[in-house]
């Protein structure tokens, strides 16, 4: 086991160095001045030419990613070419904000989807299964800002429940951070839980057609001890994949529900920082996602083996 | 006064307004040889400070605490203090400066500055520290505003702790409007004020989270009347109506408004809603280097072209004012003469592009930010006039970078644009923002005549005596019409009716912090 979490780490380090590569040209490629705009558009020429030496964007670009590189390697992410904040310093503010969003909208859409999916599946074609398909066509064609702004409206203004913004950390308050965190948490958790509704659903009704469910129903096993062991185990296979690749996107892809709560995570920085051209804070916040989505990947991974021992023997 | 109470507003007002006037009678009453100002101190402790927490919601977060950078930020006036200072009436009125007096020729300003004014560090405030500002303005890579002005100051000297002569090679009306936004940074901590303030101010910096909050506490050693409230935290949402719900969730008490949020608002009585407009002017900028605007009376033809009413109506919702004026009509400098010199009018548009030889019209394209709402619907209703004459206009919408950089390079036929510094003396406005500015501007025009407009009312600081020379300059820049004013911005806060005090200065920011108070 440890063996092969070491080498899927040593995998990882060719996939940061061309991810960090291609994030390092895109962002340059994409049209835009960072000096125009830390000076304003009212700059002049000799202006800009005196803050893009300051900044070091005068050099040729394979001076410019060597020497970023060189500073990564030691640990050393820059500073904000806008407001000159160390960038590791910035990510490591944000990170357990975005980190605590993500897995408290992870864990919320779990709980929501697997007992609706299971449901639904299970009771396939009755009312309450149009019912979650009406609820999830509904969270899956309006869009989040929409109805994190109604959660706003009716949770803070209208009803005065739940403070509408920000973020208090857990351990300064435990109630007031939990308080701060229910809308973004809803409003992230409820559409990626009807994701994943749907695709448990169609999994285990999948599952439920198989032959070994038949055989275990005609064996007279409880219905109960069916769904549980035999039948919810095998859907979680490809479950655990969905679930994996929406954690990713719940890390990184927040940037709206953030922006709307005053949430203060990485999605939101790396987008002002692409609408700055903060190179810096760009690069590392892009990296840092990579990073993310390998370790994700990983811990997908190690679940399959953990839920099916087969792919265990197999991965030995 | 009464030292236990806390200084009204009215009082507040009264004491800068009345600051003003002595300023405004000076220099009216400058049959004399100079122009000068004096105001004594606000009484120390005449003010107690009423205490609370004000909460004030921002869209962005500050990208610099330097105030002697372009982009601005309400908290200056906070955090540092200016030598002279604007009064809600628009006048400039002593503020660090105690007095300052104006040469009869114009070329030499004296400063006498306040003593006993302290750093937030507690380091002595002097004249060595205004001549050090001076000196950052001058250098490029400070990206100044005030450059154009600070350059044209050829001495400094600085014969004591509380007093600083300027010298300039020739007259320049434009230096009042340096000293009033001549906010004094700690040169101690100069290199870390893009993520950190501290000044003279009122208020001392506390913390900026980016994407979180700036905190600033009461400066309790301030020089003036201490500031009434005990702390001001502002927070950073990246979603404008998400601030407002907040303001009628009850946790915040100022937020920007939308215009929609602003109509919304200042319906009932359960907010107080100010709003200026003007802090910046819509307009287009002509590309005069491209063959049918290189021609004069094709320009011309634009400017009948817009339609400025129907985009105050239906896009600013009819919270503006239309204007062919390049100030807004609360300067002083607007002539409502020219305010109507292009009003909407195809026909004549028509006429025009017949005479310059181009009666089945041509295609252009036209440059807007796509994060402008005000930009994007303005384009529109060009594109829909201009199709009546026969001009076929393609949107070309970009992000704010991108935007920003081919309409500073000139990439672009027409570009659609909002310059600030409107409330700024006329000097700025024109030698200053990229928009006016008389050389290298990205619209390519270029005219000697442009130039000598521009510094003949520069150089007289009468007022009365430079307005003939700017109604001048305006009636050039018309006819030529590279850059075509259409209406100003409109800037509005919804505010919280516990707040007192609040005023908003003509650029829009909010001002005198020191007076806010929370009842």
């Amino acid at each position: 086991m440890v063996a092969f979490i070491l080498r899927r780490l040593l995998q990882a380090i060719p996939v940061l160095i061309l991810s960090s590569i291609v994030v390092f040209l895109i962002i340059r490629v994409v049209p835009g001045d960072p000096a125009r705009v830390v000076l304003g558009l009212d700059a002049s020429e000799e202006e800009l030419a005196a803050k893009r030496s300051e900044l070091g964007l005068d050099q040729p670009l394979p001076v410019q990613y060597f020497r970023w590189l060189g500073r990564v390697a030691q640990g050393d992410l820059g500073n904000s070419l806008v407001n000159r904040f160390p960038v590791a310093e910035l990510v490591r503010d944000k990170l357990p904000a975005t980190l605590e969003l993500a897995i408290a909208s992870f864990l919320l859409s779990v709980l929501i989807s697997l007992p609706l999916g299971i449901f639904a599946a299970l009771y396939a074609g009755s009312w309450g299964d149009y019912l979650t398909s009406v609820v999830a066509a509904f969270y899956l064609g309006t869009p989040n800002f929409w109805i994190g702004m109604l959660y706003i409206m009716l949770f803070s203004v209208f009803l005065g429940l739940l403070p509408p913004s920000g973020r208090v950390a857990f351990f300064d308050d435990p109630l007031l951070a939990l308080r701060h965190l229910a809308l973004p948490a809803l409003t992230l958790a409820l559409p990626a839980a009807m994701v994943q509704m749907r695709f448990i659903r169609a999994t285990m009704l999948d599952v439920l057609g198989q032959d070994y469910i038949r055989t275990a129903r005609a064996k007279g096993l409880r219905e109960q001890t069916m769904v549980l062991r035999h039948a919810l185990r095998n859907t979680l296979i490809p479950v655990v994949t969905v679930l994996g690749i929406q954690f990713g996107n719940l890390l990184g892809g927040a940037v709206i529900v953030e922006s709307l709560f005053a949430w203060p995570g990485v999605g939101r920085m790396l987008v002002d920082s692409i609408g700055n051209r903060d190179y810096a804070i760009t690069q590392a916040g892009l990296l840092y996602l990579v990073g993310l989505f390998i370790v994700v990947n990983l811990v997908v991974d190690l679940l399959y083996g953990f839920i099916d021992p087969r792919t265990r023997r197999g991965g030995s | 006064m009464n030292p236990s109470r806390p200084m009204s507003r009215r009082s507040a007002l009264r004491l800068l307004s009345g600051a003003g006037a002595s300023l405004l009678l000076a220099a009216c009453g400058s049959s004399s040889s100079s122009t000068s100002a004096s105001t004594s101190p606000p009484a120390s402790g005449g003010q107690t400070a009423s205490g609370g927490v004000l909460r004030i919601a921002e869209i962005s977060n500050p990208r610099t605490f330097n105030p002697l950078r372009q982009n601005n930020f309400w908290s200056w006036g906070a955090i540092y203090d200016s030598l002279l200072r604007y009064n809600p009436a628009g006048e400039l009125v002593p503020h660090l400066a105690e007095s300052y007096t104006i040469s009869e020729d114009g070329t030499k300003v004296s400063i006498k500055l306040r003593s006993g004014v302290k750093f937030h560090s507690g380091r002595e405030f002097s004249s060595e520290d205004v001549a050090w500002v001076f000196e950052k303005l001058k250098e490029p890579s400070t990206g100044a505003l005030f450059r154009t002005f600070a350059l044209a100051v050829v001495d400094i000297e600085t014969p004591d702790a509380t007093t600083i002569n300027l010298t300039f090679e020739k007259p320049e009306a434009g230096i009042l409007d340096l000293l009033g936004n001549f906010y004094i940074p700690d040169k101690e901590i100069y290199d870390d004020l893009d993520r950190k303030g501290g000044g003279t101010g009122p208020f001392e910096f506390v913390e900026f989270i980016p994407d979180e909050k700036v905190v600033l506490k009461r400066n309790e050693n301030y020089w003036g009347a201490k500031a009434a409230l005990d702390r001001i935290e502002v927070q950073i949402f990246g979603d404008r109506q998400a601030a407002t719900a907040n303001l009628e969730s009850g946790t915040i008490d100022i937020v920007p408004l939308t215009l929609q949020d602003y109509v919304r608002l200042s319906e009932g009585n359960a907010y107080q809603t100010p709003k200026i407009i003007g802090a910046s002017m819509f307009n287009i900028w002509l590309n005069t280097t491209y063959e049918p605007f290189s021609d004069k009376r094709v320009r011309q033809a634009m400017a009948f072209a817009l339609d400025r009413e129907r985009f105050n109506s239906t896009i600013l919702l009819g919270q503006s004012q239309a204007t062919c004026n390049p100030l807004p009509s609360h300067h002083w400098g607007f002539i409502p003469d020219l305010d109507t010199t292009y009003a909407f009018n195809l026909d004549k548009a028509k006429a025009l592009l017949e005479e310059a030889g181009y009666p089945n019209g041509f295609e252009v394209s036209v440059n807007v930010s796509s994060q402008s709402r005000e930009g994007m619907g303005m384009v529109q209703i060009l594109q829909s006039d201009l199709e009546k004459i026969g001009v076929k206009l393609t949107i070309d919408a970009k992000d704010e970078p991108r935007w920003a950089e081919a309409a500073d390079r000139g990439e672009f036929q027409i570009n659609m644009h909002a310059y600030g510094r409107t409330s700024a003396d006329p000097s700025l406005l024109f030698k200053g923002t990229t928009a006016w500015r008389p050389d290298a501007n990205p619209t390519g025009f270029a005219d000697p005549a442009y130039l000598e407009h521009i510094n003949a009312q520069a150089e007289v600081i009468d007022r009365e005596q430079r307005k003939p020379l700017l109604k001048k300059l305006i009636e050039y820049v018309q006819d030529q019409s590279f850059v075509i004013p259409i209406a100003g911005s409109v800037t509005a806060y919804g505010v919280a009716n516990k707040v007192k005090g609040l005023e908003l200065l003509p650029v829009g920011i909010v001002a005198y912090m020191e007076i806010v108070s929370l009842s």
